[in-house]
């Protein structure tokens, strides 16, 4: 056995090309005088290459998977194949054997990744449903939004305009002024129409300048206290109080129609917004000690000066009452 | 090292003496465009210059297998030259093809290659048969030519000896079942 594979490591040599000088010389001269050596030798050159193959070929498989197959490729190798078939014959390269099928690329959709379609398909409505649902039409809103604040505005300018010019117009009896600009501020429907889209406002029904009275009570020093002479406690609820009259204010009314029925008034400075008080309905507005009453339906309501809305409070103070009353 | 890619031209060269099939794949992708825009620009297809790409990663393969292989240039540089030299003799190649006649050229082929024995595709086939020791233990000696030693540590075996005597063993194991299969030829 040792001889045999000591032969076959020789054979190997030679085939390698390492074989030089006198053992060259005896391995050449025992191919040409033994036949069967020779045969061995070629055996032995034969399988070498079978394995050198098998090599190439796996190497060439892993460079092969590293290939980005190209359909124009494949088609123009396909047609110089065939191109050299017909003009040479020349043997097929022992490389290409595996090269000369020509691999089929079908193009199938790919149902693995489905939840991701489904996701695009979600997304799709979703983005559809923004853009027409809510989008557009809160984009036309606003515009008609900007349209009824623009309204408004103008309309107050021209009413700035129409209460300078009515300042100097004489009182009636009940300190109303009769406002010419009444009947157009009365139509004053603050309603915009854009693309059959109306948005109802608060309406201003009228406003008028009114000249309200004012009064102040007077409380003599020990005058109207009344001392018991027996416990020496005093009773207020006997006191006796003289009202008198001074200069009068005046307080810029404006009646307004609430869209929700808001039953209540607001009191900045001189401005006094009223809401809920009906065209015909006979109002009256007085000042006591620096404080405005407001007479409606027979009753007093207290209207205390404030940023916000406020509603309608009955003044239940019998006192004040009869003094409002009475003045 | 694999997996993120080789830092160093020496990482490769390292890697394909081991045997390391990974390091064709590095070679493959950082030779890919230059060699492509060489065979293109030398009116070859883009075909052909895949085919140039893959027998020169072959011949550098097999030339930094061998042990006393020493890389003096940049890899790349020295793939390209011999990607070169592969596509003008396969220019070469193409002219002489048009102005030689087919019968004479056979006739050439047959004087000059002698014919082998058995048939190298059959005896390729019956290579793929053998275990995978056997299979890399005759590829890494006769494909890349390394040494025993060297395939005794690549491979674990003992020492150079077992190796030999492993080798013998599966070259007759092929040899065998190749004359195996050409003897049961003859007889039909």
């Amino acid at each position: 056995m040792k001889s045999e594979i000591d032969k076959i490591y020789l054979i190997d040599r030679f085939l390698k090309g390492e074989l030089s000088g006198l053992p060259l010389d005896e391995f050449k001269n025992k191919m040409r005088t033994d036949k069967e050596f020779a045969q061995e030798v070629e055996s032995q050159k034969a399988i070498i290459e079978g394995i050198k193959m098998a090599r190439r070929e796996q190497l060439i498989s892993i460079i092969k998977s590293q290939r980005t197959p190209e359909t124009n490729t494949i088609l123009s190798k396909a047609s110089k194949i065939k191109e050299s078939e017909n003009t040479f014959k020349i043997p097929p390269p022992i490389k290409a054997e595996p090269d000369t099928e020509i691999k089929e690329f079908k193009l199938r959709p790919n149902y693995n990744n489905w939840h991701f379609a489904v996701a695009a398909v979600l997304l799709s409505i979703l983005g559809f449903y923004f853009i027409f649902g809510y989008y557009i039409p809160h984009q036309k809103l606003e515009v008609a939004y900007q349209d009824s604040l623009e309204a408004q505005n103008n309309n107050l300018v021209n009413n700035q305009e129409k209460e300078s010019e009515t300042t100097d117009k004489p009182l009636n009896n009940d300190g109303i002024e009769k406002n010419d600009s009444l009947k157009q501020n009365q139509q004053l429907v603050q309603i915009a129409q854009v693309d059959s889209l109306k948005i109802e406002k608060d309406t201003k029904i009228s406003e008028t300048l009114y000249s309200v009275a004012a009064f102040e009570t007077i409380t003599p020093d020990g005058a109207n206290t009344n001392t018991n002479v027996l416990t020496g406690e005093t009773n207020d609820d006997l006191r006796v109080s003289n009202v008198r009259k001074v200069k009068g204010t005046s307080v810029k009314v404006e009646f307004w129609q609430s869209v929700v029925n808001f039953k209540g008034y607001k009191l900045n400075g001189n401005k006094l917004l009223l809401f809920d008080i009906k065209r015909d309905e006979n109002v009256n507005l007085k000042f006591l000690d620096n404080q405005l009453y407001l007479k409606k339906n027979g009753y007093y309501y207290k209207l205390n000066g404030s940023e916000t809305f406020e509603t309608y409070k009955k003044e239940t103070n019998i006192e004040i009452i009869k003094t409002l009353e009475s003045n | 090292m694999f997996g993120i890619g080789f830092t160093s031209d020496n990482d490769v060269v390292n890697e394909i003496k081991q045997g390391n099939e990974k390091a064709l794949v590095t070679l493959y992708k950082q030779n890919l465009g230059a060699i492509k825009k060489f065979v293109l620009n030398n009116s070859g297809t883009i075909d052909e210059a895949q085919d140039v790409l893959q027998e020169t990663l072959i011949a550098v393969w097999q030339n930094i297998a061998k042990p006393e292989f020493l890389l003096n240039v940049k890899l790349s540089t020295y793939m390209f030259s011999i990607a070169k030299n592969q596509w003008y003799k396969q220019l070469k190649k193409k002219t002489r093809f048009k102005v030689v006649d087919v019968s004479v050229t056979e006739n050439f082929r047959a004087d000059e290659a002698p014919m082998l024995i058995y048939d190298t595709k059959i005896v390729c086939d019956y290579v793929n048969k053998l275990d995978e020791t056997c299979k890399r233990l005759l590829m890494y000696f006769y494909f890349e030519g390394l040494d025993m030693n060297t395939i005794a540590e690549q491979m674990g075996f003992a020492n150079s000896d077992t190796v030999k005597s492993k080798k013998y063993q599966c070259f007759k194991k092929l040899e065998n079942s190749v004359k195996e299969h050409f003897e049961k030829d003859d007889f039909i």
